[in-house]
């Protein structure tokens, strides 16, 4: 297990410096000059060529690319994510106000989607091709095909036109205000984790279709067990293996889909402020959000990766 | 129907027909099993042939211009008038859904066969080679999916600037890694058959093998692929040109996309 432990943790690393030079090149290699995003396009022809070397200088961005590359790589690991162009906050504390409340939306959008899913995939799974089956699939191909943002205008929409509600506009830290708190989160924690249960309960469907079949569980039901602990203790610790796999995977989609699902509940969280950063061009804060997203992400997946080595041995002697 | 006399007994003409009208049967019965099979499946291939459809025919489906405000009528709930109300300048919701899945479909289509298609071909290389490329390309494909797809096509689309190419390129590098991951399995054991193993014995250069020998087998898996992500660029562009969004603004003037009001 330990060697396993090491052997993922490089490639983490690995993966992590291969990410920074990617979110690198995307950001400052490719076409846009940030001074157009500063000044504004008529700002920017009015500028002279001096002026423009200077503030290039001044930010930094007159250096060679790999000067620039070291100084950016530096500067996160000594902790210091930069500022943004329009605003006196610096990413760093930016982050920190606005992480919690994304960080609380995924893991409340991870366990609802295991709440939602999973129970839907032993009904299905335990009638295969039911009317109940067939109808919880359909329901579950609606829910992968519906964009979260869009169900969540209509229920943002919906709440303030037929109950008059709005969720509060402030940002509240759970410890401080618990019940602003969840009604903040809840909206974007239901709309997310609807979407990743629709996966959930299909991958866990199927995984667990493959699990009654095997031998062991018909060895179960022909010693006497009934139905009911044949599937929960031993048909289903097995099948939820994928399916552990796949809630990383999806984890990703929860970072990624906060970003127009917070848009659209007006959520202050991460997600709201890469939206700003990307229509406002902020370079710096885009580029440190985007390599934060892909950490985090690297890292959750490492995670993952670990908890399956420990529940199946096979894995790690792989 | 003409009743056919005995002395012009069998002209090339009505076997061509005998032919055809066979393979239209069978094309038929195909169907008729299929849709017996999975009724489901079938249900949803109708609503993406008439999505299709509604998307080739937009001009003639849609009951006005998809630009043209009328100030008489803004912000006007469903009615006989309008089937999905109007917007806030008066502009038809149903034409611009209409002429919307136009948009959508030329971005989608063109990510998948652009970014999925790149990807297949370097899975075909970096299978068929191996060696120091394949384990390069790997560990750069690795990179590559360690983004969330929409953060990764954000990030390109705000670097690349504004554009209905844009849209297609950014989301078109997302999925290059699930081409290549997919088509370099099925190349490898592909590699390994004895057929592939008679070509190079007969003197097949590698490009001959890889395109004549090995490619022709990747196309299904190719095919899966490519409808799958197609559902995915969708979603993607519908999330990069959410209402508000920077890239909204910044597409062409006249391009639409579906979910944007």
């Amino acid at each position: 297990m330990y060697s396993y432990i090491m052997r993922r943790v490089t490639f983490g690393a690995v993966t992590i410096i291969g990410v920074s030079i990617i979110v690198f090149m995307v950001l400052r290699i490719l076409p846009g000059d940030p001074l157009v995003a500063i000044f504004g396009p008529e700002g920017f022809t009015k500028l002279s060529e001096a002026e423009r070397a200077h503030y290039m200088a001044e930010l930094g961005l007159s250096d060679p690319l790999v000067v620039q590359y070291l100084s950016w790589v530096g500067d996160i690991a000594r902790g210091n994510f930069g500022r943004s162009f329009f605003r006196s906050e610096s990413v760093g504390e930016m982050i920190l106000r606005r992480g919690p409340l994304t960080a609380e939306i995924g893991i409340m959008a991870v366990i609802l989607s295991w709440l939602v899913g999973i129970p839907v995939a032993i009904v299905s799974a335990l009638r295969p091709n039911s009317l109940g089956d067939n109808v919880s699939r359909f329901i579950s191909i609606v829910f992968l095909a519906i964009p979260g943002f869009w169900l969540g205008m209509l229920i943002v929409l919906a709440s303030l036109f037929w109950l008059g509600y709005r969720v509060p506009l402030a940002g509240a830290s759970l410890w401080a205000d618990p019940w602003a708190n969840l009604q903040i989160v809840i909206g974007p924690a239901v709309v997310l984790g609807l979407g990743q249960g629709a996966y959930i309960a299909r991958m866990a469907r199927s995984s667990l279709l493959e699990v009654i079949r095997e031998d062991y569980v018909r060895t179960a039901r022909a010693k006497g067990l009934s139905r009911r602990p044949v599937i929960m203790l031993h048909a289903l610790p097995n099948a939820l293996l994928p399916v552990i796999t796949l809630s990383g995977i999806l984890l990703g989609f929860v970072l990624a889909g906060s970003i127009p699902v917070e848009r659209a509940f007006g959520t202050p969280g991460l997600g709201y402020a890469m939206f700003t950063a990307v229509s406002e061009r902020d370079v710096f804060v885009m580029q440190n959000l985007v390599f934060l997203y892909a950490v985090v992400f690297v890292m959750l997946n490492i995670l993952v990766d670990l908890t399956i080595a420990w529940l199946d041995p096979r894995i790690r002697y792989r | 129907m003409t009743v056919t006399e005995p002395e012009t007994a069998y002209s090339l003409q009505q076997g061509r027909q005998a032919v055809e009208s066979s393979r239209l049967r069978r094309v038929r019965g195909g169907l008729s099993t299929f849709i017996r099979r999975s009724p489901l499946s079938a249900f949803w291939g109708c609503i993406a042939a008439a999505i299709l459809v509604m998307a080739i025919a937009a001009p003639v489906l849609a009951p006005y211009e998809p630009l043209k405000s009328d100030f008489r009528a803004m912000s006007k709930p469903p009615n006989e008038r309008h089937y999905f109300g109007t917007d806030q300048i008066g502009r038809d919701v149903l034409s611009r859904v209409i002429y919307g899945s136009r948009a959508s479909l030329t971005i989608a289509i063109g990510a998948v066969l652009f970014g999925t298609t790149l990807g297949a071909f370097w899975g075909l290389a970096s299978g068929y080679f191996g060696g120091r490329f394949d384990i390069v390309s790997q560990r750069v494909i690795e990179f590559l999916q360690s983004f969330p797809d929409l953060i990764l096509a954000m990030a390109i689309a705000m670097a690349l600037g504004a554009g209905f190419g844009t849209v297609i390129v950014a989301i078109a590098i997302t999925r290059i890694p699930f081409g290549g991951r997919v088509i370099r399995a099925v190349v490898l054991s592909l590699k390994e058959m004895s057929y592939v193993e008679a070509a190079r014995g007969l003197g097949a250069s590698h490009l001959r093998i890889m395109l004549r020998h090995i490619l022709p087998q990747c196309v299904a898996p190719y095919l899966i692929l490519a409808t799958t992500h197609l559902g995915v660029a969708i979603i993607i562009e519908a999330a990069l040109g959410f209402p508000g969004s920077a890239f909204r603004r910044r597409l062409r003037p006249g391009a639409i996309c579906w979910l944007i009001p």
